[in-house]
């Protein structure tokens, strides 16, 4: 059977799966634990030797083709579900993430720049990658109290047109083949989209980043706008659906790598003996690895909680509250399971450290946990 | 709340020069209370080294000065060079390590004229000055700081062994090298593939069946076996190898002093470390290694007992270690604060900045307390020792993830520091016995009080 073959088969079952209810997300798993094993598992089996851009490229193509991530046509799998509940793509992302938490995040940001742009009725041929952050950040209390509908006071403005400025620079970790960016910039008290051609983009590498070795973290700035988006649907809506869509996608990738990390600790707690027992019958590492389930368990049923409602701004603050309290926990879970492996768990080819960089890495952008509880605590005295 | 007109108070702060402010009010007291109350305000770093006697501060503000100008310009550059061959030291990691040996840091764990410490620091253990220096150099950087100190380590069994014909045959000579700028390094070697955390914890290593084993032949004895994640052991000229005797368990553990132009002893591998690059961890191959009778440190049997007091000399610098993460991490989550602006003013303006400056600048003073006081019992004390190795580390990585939280999306960026900081501070919750060894160290160091306390 050829690769074509299969991808249309599965590009169909993945319809045909679609709207059905059915068994729809085991049928989903199913595929996306196939597209794993076929295309991503053996380009990923050494975690040492990052993946080429071109694997990258390679993967991303296979997933648009099998319809899993958006690409000329809207996707099953990814981001085509803002609006009836995200439970179907957080499960395929985490899914993905189990195997590479760096192609998750990029099926994440090319889906959704593909699902935004289509609601602000841009046209998007090529490979689009969205970008929810502003140069530092979302935008701290000022971003709660627009995203509140609360009113703004010239500190709002002055922090929301300097985090979101039009020019201003943004830091982006993608796939590196990418033809444009989709990025939010501030104007008249709101946050609108701009298309960025990448031809028309300055980009500066920024090499050796934290996490994420396949993909790239590259600084854009003194952009030429190839379109700015002027659309029906209210920029506060569209924006918070973008901003809990991101934040969702990164507490679901981080949810799948630190359950791979949880796997790979617990093969190795079931081979690797200590004074003379296997180290799964220690204390230290049952409390380790049951402290790290339990932070896994929980993550997964908060999100689990808030997966059926539609992502828009009034499920927003709950997301924000979610992420800010399941990213760090994932962080010191994929830590634990680090610290099972002992010195081989340092090591580049064992992969568990991979998993952390990744972990902390998803912590860092789109909202620090730090931020998050600002924009949390100014949201909830304006709710209340 | 912005700065006033004059900007000389931060965002929530009056100025200095209010009648509010604590050290102007001050000033209104009584002439004769005033010097206990007041104060000149002073960097953390000076107030620190100003509590410690003249020799120890001297040689604080010695080893800072020279991480300063020589460990940390280099820090990143080294830590982004792609991975080496085993044995190969690159050429501006050499050249760190030369300038380390010429400035005495290689040569310091004993007094001059036998190596290149002030002799007044015999007054202290030698716990103290390594744990000063070893802040000081991972402030810099953590690999260079390991490439320097992992030395420390290996040439601490040949003084704990009391043999003065061995430290007048093979450390001194070394030491006068490392002094005229040829660095001699020793290493230590313990852990082996199936064995990491058995070595380090005598009740896993009562049932461990060790992997290095040396065997009686006329003159001395010949090793075989592995030895793996040994910090410097492809470049060491020495390795200090702890090895069974042929049938006994461990034991009969006894340290080697192996040679590194012995036949048969092959650095193999180096392993691709998350952090800490500058320094190697080799796997060592030991194929019937022949060691002579006259470089047996300390006498036959004799391995564990050096092992466990070696241990309990070098985890407090260890500790001293995780103090300099932390300072590091607080030091580039600073000057961020004050060189970035957001929204026409400096992110130190903000509230919630100054809350997260502040707790990691008490995370780490109080981790730097800890230590120091593990580090000036004249004994090395096992539990304090553990204790100041799992305490500190775990405030590092706390503190490092902070100023990764407060530089938010650019903390991701290699450039910041930060993110190579939290990595290199991550293997010290790992080295020297993991920390949930080192929390059973503790323990057992207090077994019998608290076997006197168990209830019949």
């Amino acid at each position: 059977m050829s690769g074509a073959l299969v991808t249309d088969v599965t590009r169909n079952q993945l319809e045909r799966a679609h709207g059905t209810g059915v068994n729809e997300l085991h049928m989903i798993d199913v595929e996306i634990a196939r597209f794993c094993a076929r295309a991503v598992e053996s380009r990923a089996s050494r975690p040492e030797a990052p993946m080429s851009s071109d694997d990258v490229t390679a993967i991303l193509s296979e997933a648009v083709e099998m319809g899993l991530v958006a690409g000329d046509r809207p996707a099953v799998g990814i981001w085509d579900d803002l609006g009836d509940g995200p439970h179907r793509t957080l499960n395929v992302l985490a899914r993905l993430a189990r195997t590479n938490a760096g192609i998750a995040w990029a099926a994440h940001v090319t889906s959704l720049a593909q699902t935004v742009a289509r609601r602000l009725g841009l046209s998007v041929p090529g490979t689009g990658v969205i970008v929810v952050e502003g140069r530092f950040g979302i935008g701290r209390d000022a971003l709660a109290r627009w995203l509140s509908g609360a009113e703004l006071d010239d500190g709002d403005e002055a922090l929301l047109a300097d985090v979101y400025g039009l020019h201003g620079p943004r830091l982006v970790t993608a796939p590196v083949g990418f033809d444009w960016l989709l990025v939010p910039f501030a104007k008249n008290d709101a946050l609108h989209w701009a298309r960025v051609a990448r031809e028309a983009a300055h980009i500066e590498a920024r090499p050796n980043a934290h996490g994420f070795d396949e993909l790239a973290t590259i600084e854009v700035h003194g952009a030429s706008i190839t379109s700015i988006a002027t659309h029906a649907e209210s920029p506060r809506e569209l924006f918070a659906s973008a901003l809990g869509a991101t934040s969702l996608a990164a507490v679901a990738i981080a949810l799948g790598a630190t359950e791979h990390a949880l796997a790979i600790a617990r093969d190795y707690a079931h081979i690797r003996k200590q004074g003379g027992s296997l180290i799964e019958r220690h204390d230290a590492v049952r409390a380790l690895l049951g402290r790290a389930t339990a932070v896994t368990s929980s993550v997964a049923a908060m999100l689990d909680g808030i997966a059926s409602d539609p992502v828009d701004a009034r499920t927003l603050p709950r997301i924000l509250a979610l992420r800010s309290q399941a990213q760090p926990a994932l962080c010191a879970a994929a830590n634990d399971a680090m610290q099972i492996l002992g010195g081989i768990g340092y090591m580049r080819d064992a992969g568990i450290e991979k998993i952390a960089r990744d972990v902390n890495h998803l912590r860092l952008v789109c909202g620090s946990p730090a931020e998050l509880r600002l924009v949390v605590g100014e949201w909830s005295r304006h709710v209340a | 709340m912005s700065r006033d007109l004059l900007g000389q108070a931060l965002g929530g702060h009056l100025p200095s020069k209010s009648t509010l402010a604590p050290q102007t009010a001050f000033a209104s007291l009584a002439r004769a209370v005033r010097p206990m109350i007041r104060y000149a305000p002073r960097d953390a770093w000076e107030r620190d080294t100003a509590t410690l006697a003249g020799p120890l501060a001297a040689y604080r503000r010695r080893v800072r000065f020279f991480a300063d100008r020589v460990v940390a310009p280099r820090a990143l550059a080294i830590d982004a060079e792609p991975h080496g061959e085993p044995g190969e030291l690159r050429e501006s990691a050499g050249t760190v390590l030369r300038a380390a040996a010429r400035e005495g840091l290689l040569s310091d764990v004993l007094p001059r004229p036998f190596g290149s410490a002030d002799p007044r620091m015999l007054r202290w253990p030698l716990a103290l000055p390594q744990t000063l220096k070893t802040e000081e150099l991972a402030c810099a950087d953590g690999g260079l700081m390991l490439l320097i100190c992992a030395h420390a380590l290996g040439v601490t069994p040949v003084v704990l062994s009391g043999d003065l014909r061995m430290l007048r045959r093979v450390l001194l000579p070394a030491l006068k090298e490392c002094d005229a700028g040829r660095p001699t390094v020793f290493a230590y070697a313990i852990t082996e593939p199936s064995g990491g955390s058995d070595v380090e914890h005598g009740h896993g290593a009562a049932t461990y069946k060790p992997g290095v084993v040396a065997k009686r032949v006329p003159g001395g004895w010949r090793l075989g076996g592995r030895k793996c994640f040994i910090s410097g052991g492809d470049i060491a000229k020495y390795v200090c190898v702890f090895a069974a005797l042929e049938h006994e368990g461990v034991s009969s553990w006894t340290a080697f002093l192996v040679r590194a132009n012995s036949p048969g002893f092959k650095p193999v591998r180096t392993e691709l470390k998350m952090g800490m690059r500058a320094s190697s961890a080799a796997e060592l191959e030991l194929e019937d290694v022949f060691v002579p009778d006259e470089d047996v440190i300390g006498g036959l049997r004799k391995g564990w007992a050096i092992n466990r007091a070696t241990l309990n000399l070098s985890r407090t610098p260890v500790a001293g270690m995780a103090v300099g993460f932390a300072r590091a991490a607080t030091e580039q989550a600073t000057s961020f604060a004050c060189s970035f602006r957001l929204a026409g003013k400096p992110l130190i303006d903000y509230q919630d900045v100054q809350l997260a400056l502040a707790q990691m600048e008490a995370e780490t003073s109080s981790a730097r307390a800890v230590a120091w006081r593990a580090a000036r019992f004249r004994q090395p004390r096992q539990g304090e020792a553990a204790a100041a190795k799992f305490h500190c580390t775990d405030v590092a990585r706390r503190v490092c993830e902070m100023a990764m939280d407060l530089l938010g999306n650019h903390a991701v960026l290699h450039g910041e520091r930060v993110e190579k900081i939290w990595r290199d501070a991550r293997l010290t919750q790992i080295f020297e016995g993991t920390n949930d060894i080192n929390r059973l160290a503790l323990i057992e160091d207090e077994q019998d009080r608290l076997l006197a306390r168990v209830s019949p």
